[in-house]
């Protein structure tokens, strides 16, 4: 019997194809029919008969065929997902065990993964936040905003005036939806404290825009307006929380808003996140004074018709730009070169971080290449020192592939707990950012890791398995075994082309560090600049905030200048305030009022753009607290009132570019009612240290009370918390119903304008010790990994006279040679990729020397520290130990 | 139950179990192919069970399937290729219990039949 089994196929072994399984249950039946038929014909059957009683005996043979097929073709698959569980299951616990023979490579390995994975998934998340999808609204990437720009005046990307908005929405075909909306505050009043209220004003189908659901009650409509139901007002569902308790009996309450009394008709969902900082959204009403003069107060925007295009969009835009510009009564000064544009919504509210967050996008790439290299290096290197190992395998009947599985698994296994490491490193890194919060962007206060960000860290950990897993078992599979295994058996020495791929992941991760590096450089540098930058006053001890009176009660002109004067003397008053003032736009404030001047007797030169200066009015000891020198003339006194000649103050910008070689002290200029030059005081910088200074004129508050609400600002000889309580006080002896809003100290102000450059610098300065230290350890790996190959080498050059020094400046040599070659790629791609920085530097070029040559001498002192432990270890090579060995 | 092969169809389940067990039964001799299982229960019975070919080669696989079975290709006295089965030790396990089930069964019903109904 055992004659038949010779050369047989285990069951298991079985063929997988379905044509196969056919074949053999064929060849089965067949087998039975024919040997039925000779069975009959030898008992005396004709041949014919024989066949037909066979076949009768037999029953249905295609039905019961096919039948037989199903099971075995059922009973393959089956085993060969449970034979590839199982394979799969033995791969892992070899894998698990390999990995517990060298735990310092899995552990360097995951810490890597970790923490390339964890950058990658925090900055994502916040880039996915910030960039892609700031605002949780269908078809957000439809919606566009309409802005207007004068490039003469170098203003871009600003709102439409009431008349504007209103004007467009009839020619707003592109759109499906259009509406506009203008952020305010009022004055909360009513029961407990007075409030000062984010708010928001709108105009046409807004709700409709975001395809918003209330909460509770109902939206208000057009109709509302048109019905004189304007006083209606929808609460955001913070606000909704906090003011009413989440009480759906909000709706039909009143709400006292700058003394008027509003109609609460609904709620908004807690997933609006447009316009965070307005708790009450109510119309707007445009009054006849609004249409003619506005303000540029409104941002206009709608959602693109279905198969319309941005294109589109821009053309409609020229068309009304060229409409409105032949329009005599709405042409804008040819020198403004006013025109409209259209953005998308995505970037208007990533706003200034979205050249930030590109360069960190970049950034953390960078980072994950290295970490990724420097794996894949590891196991290189391992996997050179297991070739022995894997050549028995192979010698005893592993095939290719089953290797190649195990590295793969082992591999797996590491992506998986560095990509697991990764995610809760990328979690608390999150938290870290959201703590920073540089610029109160409101796409960055509810930063979360979301299942996109987790698939894209997923992503990128299998991509980590392919790019490390593969590249060295590819390495192996092409290794000669057998050559392997001789060599082995001699004590090797690797061949110099052999690990070149060793080498150009070394020379890589160095040319990336590099880049990091300089970017770092670069940033830490501007921010430096910045820093030491002269605002143009005072930062230290300087507390500000703001009281706005409403409309309804200060209503003239003298009211609201006695208000603040006394107010200002009030808070002078208070013990540890030395100074106090006020104006209307305070450098690092909320807005700024720009508008063009005239120079009486000096006329615009022909050619010459239009004159164009900040407006600010000051009351009190502005100047002086704000430590602002009054370079000539005075400054504004009790006498500057009402009634007494206009004056003004100029800063020294508006003097050096208009008063060359005069005295400006005596000229009169006029920016709306003509005023006399009486001073000139230091130019600051109004919003941003790295801004050039802009012309700015100063009148006295007394003589043009226009604007409602003041910053204030108090010099104090305590710090400026201290006085807070105080001068709250003082504003409710004057009027218990104004709330101070704003409350913040200058150098506070200052300080967040630098947020986001110093979260870029932070966090690019992290990266780059990152990756500095990955590189590092990349090139001491790899030094270390070829001198202890080439022993036997180094043990014949000794014993054949070379002296210790030679190996040292052998082993340094290679290093730095490695290091050089880095510094020269990674400067390449830097100086190529440098465009993407140079927007967010300040005072430093993309290219500075001096940064360029710190970071690559720095880069090459550290690679020669790091080549230095294996090359003094090449030149300890005992040569008599080294030659036994073999 | 298996019958002579003009006889009507009787309840699949009972043949199907019956059958696993004869075929399981039969292999606890050593390998054969179906043909040879199926001529071994003729001789033993004296041709009395005829089996069910068109049922023999679906159960042989499903037990098989079960690893009851363990099937390999080998040759025949005469040199032809044919498919041998195999009782897997899975089967002979089986084998007992299937016995145990039957015998049971069996008595039950004999008792039925042998009782008479005086009591």
């Amino acid at each position: 019997m055992s004659a038949r089994w010779e050369g047989l196929r285990r069951v298991f072994r079985l063929p997988l194809g379905r044509r196969a399984v056919k074949d053999e249950v064929g060849a089965e039946l067949r087998f039975h029919l024919e040997e039925r038929i000779e069975e009959l014909v030898a008992s005396g059957l004709p041949r014919a008969e024989a066949e037909r009683e066979a076949r009768t005996r037999f029953g249905d043979l295609p039905r019961i065929g096919a039948e037989v097929e199903r099971i075995d073709l059922r009973m393959v698959r089956r085993r060969s997902v449970a034979e590839s569980f199982e394979a799969l299951a033995r791969d892992a616990r070899y894998a698990l065990r390999a990995l517990r023979k060298s735990p310092g490579f899995t552990a360097i390995a995951i810490l890597t993964l970790g923490l390339g994975i964890g950058a990658n998934t925090a900055i994502f998340s916040a880039v996915n936040r910030v960039l892609l999808r700031p605002l949780d609204v269908p078809g957000l990437d439809r919606l566009f905003v309409v802005q207007q720009n004068a490039p003469g005046l170098k203003l871009m990307g600003g709102q439409l005036t009431p008349g504007q908005a209103e004007e467009f929405a009839a020619r707003a075909e592109p759109f499906e939806v259009f509406a506009g909306v203008s952020g305010t505050s009022f004055n909360l009043t009513g029961a407990g404290e007075p409030e000062r209220l984010g708010a928001a004003q709108t105009m046409g189908r807004f709700f409709e825009l975001f395809s918003l659901t209330p909460a509770v009650g109902r939206f208000y409509h057009d109709e509302d307006s048109r019905n004189g139901n304007t006083r209606v007002a929808v609460l955001s569902n913070g606000f909704w929380h906090s003011w009413a308790g989440g009480d759906p009996a909000v709706v039909g309450r009143s709400i006292e808003l700058n003394g008027q009394s509003y109609r609460v008709i609904g709620v908004l969902p807690a997933s609006f996140r447009y316009r965070r900082s307005a708790q009450v959204f109510v119309p707007l009403e445009i009054t006849p004074r609004m249409r003619q003069q506005g303000p540029w107060m409104i941002t206009a925007l709608g959602r693109l018709k279905p198969g319309i295009t941005p294109e589109q969009l821009t053309a409609r835009l020229d068309r009304v730009t060229a409409e409105w510009q032949a329009d005599p009564q709405k042409a804008a000064p040819p020198e403004l070169k006013w025109f409209l544009s259209g953005k998308s919504l995505i970037s208007v509210q990533a706003g200034e971080l979205q050249p930030i967050l590109r360069v960190l996008m970049a950034a953390v790439a960078l980072v994950l290449l290295i970490a990724c290299a420097n794996v894949a290096n590891l196991q290189l290197v391992r996997a050179a020192s297991r070739e022995r190992e894997l050549a028995v395998r192979a010698a005893m009947g592993a095939g290719k592939w089953p290797i190649m599985r195990q590295l793969i698994v082992e591999n797996a296994l590491i992506a998986a707990a560095g990509g697991g490491l990764g995610v809760g490193l990328g979690a608390v890194a999150l938290r870290a950012l959201h703590g920073m919060d540089p610029t109160q962007l409101p796409a960055l206060n509810d930063l979360r890791l979301d299942p996109r960000v987790l698939a894209f860290a997923v992503g990128v950990t299998l991509l980590s398995v392919v790019l490390f897993g593969v590249a060295p078992t590819l390495r192996v599979a092409r290794t000669n075994l057998h050559g392997v295994l001789r060599e082995a058996s001699r004590g090797p020495s690797g061949g110099p082309g052999k690990h070149r791929l060793l080498r150009l992941s070394v020379m890589g991760q160095v040319a990336v560090s590099l880049m990091l590096l300089l970017g770092a450089g670069l940033l830490i540098r501007s921010l430096a600049r910045l820093l030491a930058t002269d605002p143009g006053f005072k930062t230290s001890r300087v507390l500000t905030f703001r009281v706005t009176l409403p409309a309804g009660i200060f209503a003239q002109e003298a009211q609201k200048t006695a208000f603040f004067e006394q107010l200002t003397a009030r808070l002078a008053a208070i013990p540890g305030v030395e100074l106090a003032g006020a104006i209307s736009d305070l450098p690092f404030g909320e807005g700024r009022n720009s508008s063009p001047f005239r120079i009486e007797g000096k006329p615009v030169a022909p050619g010459e753009p239009e004159r164009h200066a900040d407006m600010r009015f000051v009351q009190g000891d502005y100047f002086r607290t704000m430590g602002i020198p009054l370079l000539r003339g005075r400054s504004f006194g009790r006498d500057d009132r009402r009634g007494s000649p206009r004056v003004a103050v100029i800063d020294a910008s508006l003097a050096r570019q208009y008063f060359v070689s005069e005295d400006p002290v005596g000229q009169t200029v006029n920016q709306g009612p003509s005023a006399t030059i009486v001073g000139v005081v230091g130019a600051v910088k109004h919003g941003d240290l790295g801004e050039p200074d802009k012309p700015t004129i100063y009148y006295p508050y007394g003589q043009a009370p226009w604007y409602s609400g003041l910053y204030l600002t108090l010099r104090t000889s305590l710090a400026p918390e201290l006085v807070v309580a105080r001068a709250r006080a003082a504003v409710a002896e004057l009027d218990p119903m104004l709330p101070l809003y704003e409350i913040r100290s200058m150098q506070d102000r200052v300080d967040q304008s630098l947020g986001a450059r110093r979260l870029a610098m932070l966090v690019l300065t992290g990266f780059a010790a990152l990756a500095l230290l990955l590189a590092l350890l990349g090139v001491y790996g790899v030094l270390s990994y070829s001198t202890s190959r080439r022993t036997h080498e180094l043990g014949i050059r000794l014993a054949l006279g070379a002296v210790p020094k030679d190996m040292i400046r052998m082993v340094l040599g290679n290093g730095l040679a490695l290091a050089g070659a880095g510094i020269v790629v990674g400067l390449a791609g830097f100086l190529a990729a440098a465009r993407l920085l140079s927007t967010i530097l300040y005072g430093v070029t993309a290219h500075d020397p001096a940064t360029i040559a710190a970071g690559a001498g720095l880069l090459a002192i550290s690679a020669a520290v790091a080549a230095y432990l294996p090359a003094r270890r090449a030149a300890r090579v005992d040569p008599v130990r080294a030659l036994r060995e073999e | 139950m298996p019958a002579p092969a003009p006889a009507p169809a009787p309840d699949l389940d009972l043949l199907r179990g019956t059958l696993d067990l004869l075929l399981l039964k039969t292999l606890s001799w050593g390998p054969m192919h179906g043909l040879g299982v199926v001529r071994w229960i003729e001789d033993v019975t004296h041709q009395r069970l005829q089996i069910e070919e068109g049922a023999l080669y679906p159960a042989l696989h499903r037990l098989e399937e079960r690893g009851w079975l363990e099937a390999e290709w080998g040759y025949t006295d005469k040199g032809r290729r044919a498919k041998y089965y195999q009782l897997t030790p899975a089967g002979r396990r089986q084998l007992a219990a299937e016995v145990t089930k039957w015998s049971r069964y069996s008595e039950a019903v004999r008792l039925v039949l042998t009782t008479d109904g005086a009591r």
